[in-house]
């Protein structure tokens, strides 16, 4: 009996571990942050993580192997903030509080822009709620495994984020308040007021019926249950994190103001593109930013900005990311990031953290990837030069050991066998 | 006695005159020269004389009374042009007011860009520090949006900038679905429009034949405004994607005379040959774009300008829009990560648009030609590069940019304006 136990488990785990997820890339330019850039090493997967970055690992268990000369290895890029693989609407519009809906109800695995994602390098995506309400839905965060399901991409070791939004979004839904930032401001200090009127009323109830005697327990009336003011409460009791949407400074000091009023976390601002000219106030206090650059103007909110106010920031210490809010900017963002160095004077490393380790974090998922680490999923993007370059491509994007995007593979990749191919 | 006071007054006077309105004599030195009609020169020299580049090469002494500029570990390109925009039209786009890129109707030869060209705005210095000196404005919307303006993105009123106040007539060619997508009821539709077009062509040609004849007709501004598509050469920027509208593009060119240029060209690949016959040269959109179908690859769109290249075809790049009309080189150099050469690629920001324009005094550095100038750090196609100094008509360009103002502003922190 022990022995059928025994092999039954070994039967298992050898289907759980399938072959696919080991990798042995060999003799390319890795990119870590604990060990600078290595040249001329070989990185190898075993079961999805990553097991061993050195020279000359010989490939003993037979695994697939990758030769990488003149390639280079990155960690596989985050994309804080887009919309992909949502199906249908990304706003609950109807009312302008709404942290109880979840965007992950409608998580859409068979969206092409999954697959067009992983040809940038991308391997994981918070996909946010709109920006129609002064508090929106919870975010979800996935791994770009297309094919998979949408349980399978899910990652569940992700921070719970919830969306709020200031300015012209929020107030332009002109049939319903709010309509001015002054009143996007009050609908989230009356949302949390009421949150804490809310755990209030509970608290007293759950006194009563601790001084009531069991027989007589059935007179109390609870208070209604309030799935909206849950929500918030779950940001004040940090179990979820706050990723606000804005352009402007003074808007964006006023939701900090009530972010400390109330106790909720700010992980990030979302495209602020005014976020030079509150660099200080972002550095006191530990916000970051998630931003996309060199968009700019196509809204009034939008038409003040300077790439170069990233210099500012960058030397104040506040933490920068990268998003691209687009199906058309995330096939890029390796060449936004590239843009880094001459905005904001990065070096290649720290350019390359806007897009892997600094999203990593604001997401918390920075404790198994966004960097290329001993232990760490192995979610790799490998790009044909350098990974910052314009003149250079996304060969081979891996999540987890397996292969989700092979450029030499890809049947529609190059030119049709018709027309005008001669 | 009147013969000598003549010499002794106006003579000096002119020499006086001319010697004040010196002229512009300049020198540049760099690391590199990219001449792009030539090979690259290390340690290269540009002798300026007026608008116009004296000399270019690595051996030149330099004569007295030139200013030098002396930029020894830099790259200089020609200047680049966008062969597409809507710069000055378009303020902030989404607010109406300011937006003047679109007028009534479907066929409006006689809007043009020019009339509304507002040169104040935030965009144009930036565009220019980025490297882009000289581009096309136009408006859209409709079949025929309009014509188009082509402006040097330097001087102070709109007259001031315009290299040629009408460059080109804009027009949409109604697209048709792909093959394989027929749907009886658009497809009538769309061959209902393009009929209309080219019935619209036709008339207007008529129009212009009889006034050429001296036969009178009754006044018709808008056939008015077509004439000069016969009687200028004026070009005709038509955009065409999908490969049945391309042919059909080309069968217009053709069977009306018309000095066309192909713009945006999706499904070029499948039609190069047609294209290469025909002789017309094509402007590209974006290559900030997706593919359209699962079917046409992730690479689509990038893949085409190393396809024209190959067959020998004229292309340049372009952005449209113009807030991002900035960020032009690096279109070229995603485009070089698919094949096309980068020499290929400078070229298409450079030389060939102004060759596809009709403006053969710009888009290189060689004796002669318009010293239209940028100095940058780096690889132009590189994501890393930034233009340090830019020469317009072979005057440097002063004043900073709304990026750099904000940067200063904001790093000081200093209140309102300065």
């Amino acid at each position: 009996m022990k022995r059928k136990i025994i092999f039954l488990i070994i039967i298992c785990s050898i289907a759980i571990v399938s072959p696919a997820q080991n990798l042995l890339l060999k003799n390319g330019t890795i990119y870590t942050f604990d060990q600078g850039i290595l040249k001329g090493y070989d990185l190898l997967v075993l079961n999805g993580k990553i097991a061993e970055i050195t020279q000359n690992i010989p490939n003993k268990r037979k695994v697939t192997e990758v030769d990488l000369a003149g390639k280079s290895v990155i960690p596989g890029i985050i994309d804080s903030h887009n919309h992909i693989a949502v199906l249908g609407g990304v706003n609950e519009v109807a009312e302008n509080i709404t942290p109880e809906v979840k965007m992950e109800y409608q998580i859409y695995p068979d969206d092409p822009n999954i697959y067009y994602s992983l040809t940038g390098g991308v391997t994981m995506n918070h996909a946010m709620h709109g920006s129609a309400n002064p508090i929106g839905g919870e975010n979800y965060v996935f791994k770009l495994k297309w094919g998979k399901s949408a349980e399978e991409m899910l990652e569940k070791r992700a921070l719970r984020t919830l969306k709020m939004a200031l300015g012209e979004n929020p107030k332009r839904m002109s049939d319903r308040f709010p309509n001015s930032r002054m009143g996007v401001s009050y609908a989230i200090e009356k949302a949390y007021s009421d949150a804490l009127e809310y755990k209030k009323d509970w608290e007293t109830y759950r006194k009563k019926l601790n001084q009531t005697k069991k027989k007589d327990r059935f007179k109390l009336i609870p208070p209604k249950k309030d799935y909206r003011l849950e929500a918030l409460l779950d940001t004040l009791d940090k179990k979820m994190v706050i990723r606000c949407h804005t352009y402007r400074a003074e808007e964006t000091l006023e939701l900090i103001r009530l972010s400390k009023k109330f106790g909720f976390k700010v992980a990030a601002f979302e495209h602020i593109h005014q976020a030079y000219r509150i660099a200080d106030e972002l550095s006191e206090n530990n916000i970051g930013i998630s931003i996309f650059i060199d968009s700019w103007n196509y809204k009034v909110e939008a038409s003040e900005f300077s790439p170069f106010g990233l210099k500012i920031l960058y030397e104040k210490g506040v933490e920068i990311s990268l998003n691209s809010d687009s199906s058309e900017i995330m096939r890029r963002l390796y060449m936004e990031a590239g843009k880094m160095r001459r905005y904001a004077g990065m070096n290649d490393l720290d350019a390359l953290k806007t897009i892997t380790l600094n999203p990593s974090k604001m997401l918390g998922v920075d404790h198994f990837t966004g960097s290329i680490k001993k232990g760490y999923d192995a979610d790799l993007a490998v790009f044909d030069g350098h990974p910052l370059s314009s003149l250079s491509k996304c060969i081979l994007t891996v999540i987890e050991g397996e292969i989700y995007f092979d450029r030499s593979k890809d049947k529609y990749v190059g030119l049709k066998e018709k027309g005008g191919k001669k | 006695m009147k013969r000598t006071l003549f010499v002794l007054i106006v003579v000096p006077l002119i020499f006086f005159a001319t010697a004040t309105a010196a002229e512009n004599l300049a020198v540049i030195k760099a690391k590199k020269v990219v001449t792009v009609s030539g090979e690259d020169v290390e340690n290269g020299i540009i002798l300026i004389k007026g608008d116009k580049i004296e000399r270019v090469g690595q051996d030149i002494s330099i004569p007295p009374g030139y200013t030098l500029y002396d930029y020894n570990d830099a790259v200089v390109y020609p200047g680049m042009i966008n062969s597409m925009t809507s710069l000055g039209l378009s303020g902030v786009s989404s607010i109406s007011m300011v937006n003047d890129t679109r007028e009534e109707g479907k066929y409006k030869p006689h809007i043009s860009a020019f009339r509304a060209f507002y040169p104040w705005g935030n965009l144009i210095p930036i565009t220019r520090q980025f490297g882009t000196l000289i581009a096309i404005t136009a408006p859209s919307g409709g079949t025929i949006p309009g014509k188009a303006a082509l402006v040097s993105l330097s001087g102070w009123t709109p007259q001031d900038m315009f290299i040629k106040k009408e460059a080109a007539l804009v027009v949409r060619l109604p697209e048709s679905p792909r093959k394989k997508k027929k749907e009886p009821a658009d497809k009538a539709g769309f061959s209902k429009a393009k009929k209309e077009l080219k019935e619209y062509i036709n008339k207007a040609q008529k129009y212009y034949l009889r006034a050429t004849k001296g036969i009178s007709q009754d006044f018709n501004p808008e056939y008015e405004a077509m004439k000069a598509l016969w009687q200028d050469h004026l070009p005709v920027i038509m955009s065409a994607n999908t490969a049945r509208d391309i042919k059909y593009a080309i069968k217009l060119g053709q069977e009306f005379k018309l000095h066309l240029i192909l713009y945006g060209v999706y499904d070029g690949e499948e039609v190069l040959k047609e294209i290469k016959e025909s002789g017309f040269p094509v402007i590209l959109s974006s290559m900030y774009s997706e593919n359209r179908e699962w079917e046409d690859g992730c690479d689509k769109v990038f893949r085409l300008p190393a396809a024209l290249a190959k067959e020998g075809i004229t292309f340049c790049f372009s952005t449209d829009r113009d807030a991002t009309a900035f960020d032009l080189p690096l279109h070229a150099g995603r485009s070089a990560a698919y094949g096309l050469s980068p020499r290929e690629a400078v070229k298409a920001l450079t030389l060939n648009p102004a060759e596809i324009l009709g403006i053969n005094e710009y888009g290189s550095i060689a004796a002669g030609k318009i010293a239209n100038l940028i100095v940058t750090n780096g690889n132009i196609l590189e994501t890393s590069t930034l233009v340090k100094e830019v020469f317009i008509n072979g005057e440097k360009v002063i004043g900073k940019t709304f990026f750099q103002k904000e940067y200063e502003r904001a790093k000081e922190k200093v209140s309102g304006n300065r």
